[in-house]
């Protein structure tokens, strides 16, 4: 618990502020006896995996479900490979840590040499309609498969985005990720501890692993319709985060249903670009219209809208601002939804420097 | 059984962690989220979902960061549930001020809490994480689950809402 002397008093006197507004608070006496009381229990919140007859007749109704779904959707995930190589070599390029070296993957026979891959990545975001799936583009050194290395980035690098989190805690590794026939396995070491919105969105986490694997599948000239077996130590994983059940291969959801509406490509957040300023993303909005505000220290200097390609489902849509050297943030959106009323209309924002 | 002595060791640990830990986890909760009473049951949320996934943790030490991560996330989550009328959240922390509490700056304190109350929930969680929790920037990355280079980000969003308020103050 430091206290750096050096803060300028600003920041001193926030910390003074917050901690003696935060002395104030007195927790009940009593916190402990009710933890107590609720861990008394047996916990059930890793239910052996032996499902009844009529739950599985009810999953493998979802399951079927989610592939029609899925083939109504599936020209959306086209421009997920198409936009990868239009991706710049220079765009969301993550600065190799500690953390993000892959560790060489178990199971690779002899090692290819290492390559640098882009990977789509997703993670999730508060849309304004809650936490739904969002894309980046890593560039990675791997001399593995564009699957793994995409999953692997998912599990251990954190977003660019600072709107944007992940459902999956760290802790996970990628044992192996292999593109068959009839589905995609991936193959993961056991989570040593379950990331707390994960138990949460239990559903979702699973889809935030389904759109990063099937996506690099496609990327790679794979086919990435196929569903994804999920696998812990090589056994069957039964069932992930206390809700969502993967003792099948599970298929892509909707994605207007699981992903943001908007969903910015470029710039990358952070990124530094000469103007004219290319912005360009997908956008499943109604009537077809992105609008847009840029801002510069926090005020609005510019607005307008775009048109995505067609309306109501995923879509392509890029436009070009002249823009003179300096950061900025530009925020996309779909117009209200509801005339004020109902959620928040969805956003994708990125902060980027023009030279 | 297996589930007897891990049980048991749990519980120990969560007897220890609440001792050391608890008082300040709803106090941190509390700024990030405004209520007090929210702030007590998303802390013991925590702390029962630590205890129920005891086993599965590698090394004591990630259990506070654990706490941590789910009380940002319970935090958020209440935040989420209670829409825009979060904004203006009826109890204040610490409900009412007693007199020789404003005296000794309470007013000011009070000042910056609101102002806090007012920013994006990322900005807030960032400042409260830093100058309350005291925490390094890759602890605070790790508790809210974003990179170093957003926490940068977000701190200092977060700084510049705030200047307008604590320039009343100061």
């Amino acid at each position: 618990m430091s206290t750096p002397e050096n803060w300028p008093p600003e920041e001193q006197q926030l910390h003074d502020a917050m901690h003696r507004a935060a002395e104030r608070v007195q927790p009940a006496p009593d916190g402990l006896a009710r933890i107590r009381r609720r861990t008394a229990v047996v916990p059930m919140w890793r239910r052996p995996v032996v499902l009844g007859l009529a739950g599985a007749t009810a999953l493998a109704a979802a399951v079927i479900v989610g592939g029609v779904i899925l083939l109504d959707g599936s020209d959306d995930d086209t421009p997920v490979a198409t936009e990868t190589s239009r991706s710049p070599s220079g765009s969301p390029s993550e600065t190799p840590t500690e953390t993000s070296a892959p560790s060489s993957p178990p199971g690779t026979e002899t090692a290819p040499p290492a390559q640098t891959l882009t990977v789509p990545v997703y993670y999730v975001a508060d849309s304004g309609d809650g936490l739904r799936l969002v894309r980046e583009f890593h560039t990675v050194e791997t001399n593995s498969s564009s699957v793994w290395a995409a999953v692997d980035e998912m599990l251990k690098v954190l977003p660019t985005d600072p709107d944007y989190t992940t459902l999956w805690w760290g802790g996970v590794n990628v044992q192996s990720a292999e593109v068959t026939a009839d589905a995609i396995t991936i193959d993961l070491s056991d989570p040593a501890e379950d990331d707390p919105s994960a138990l949460e969105h239990p559903d979702l986490a699973v889809q935030q692993l389904v759109y990063t694997a099937t996506a690099a599948a496609a990327d790679a000239g794979q086919d990435g319709s196929l569903p994804v077996r999920i696998t812990i130590d090589g056994a069957p994983a039964g069932e992930l985060f206390g809700g969502a059940d993967v003792s099948e291969p599970v298929v892509r959801a909707d994605p207007l249903e699981v992903r943001q509406l908007v969903q910015l490509n470029d710039p990358a957040e952070g990124a530094t670009v000469p103007s004219p300023v290319t912005f360009s993303g997908e956008a499943a909005v109604f009537e077809a219209n992105v609008l847009w505000e840029l801002r510069r220290d926090g005020e609005v200097v510019d607005s307008g809208f775009t048109t995505a390609e067609t309306c109501c489902e995923f879509a392509r849509f890029e436009m070009e601002l002249d823009l003179e050297p300096g950061t900025y943030e530009i925020v996309m959106s779909e117009s209200d939804p509801s005339s004020g009323e109902g959620r928040r209309p969805m956003s994708d924002s990125r902060t980027f420097t023009v030279e | 059984m297996v589930q007897d002595r891990t049980g048991s060791a749990a519980d120990e640990a969560i007897t220890d962690l609440y001792a050391a830990h608890y008082v300040r986890l709803v106090r941190l909760a509390t700024l990030l989220q405004g209520s007090e009473a929210v702030a007590e049951e998303v802390v013991q949320d925590a702390f029962v979902a630590l205890h129920r996934r005891w086993r599965r943790l590698r090394e004591p030490a990630a259990a506070v960061a654990y706490l941590r991560t789910s009380v940002v996330h319970g935090c958020r989550s209440v935040q989420r549930r209670r829409g825009v009328a979060a904004r203006h959240p009826e109890e204040a922390p610490g409900h009412a001020p007693s007199a020789e509490q404003v005296a000794v700056g309470g007013a000011a304190a009070d000042a910056v809490v609101e102002a806090l109350r007012g920013l994006p929930d990322r900005q807030r969680e960032a400042l409260v994480l830093r100058y309350y929790g005291g925490l390094s920037e890759s602890e605070i990355a790790n508790a809210m689950k974003i990179s170093s280079g957003a926490v940068k980000s977000h701190a200092s969003r977060g700084l510049a809402g705030l200047r307008e308020a604590m320039a009343d103050w100061s």
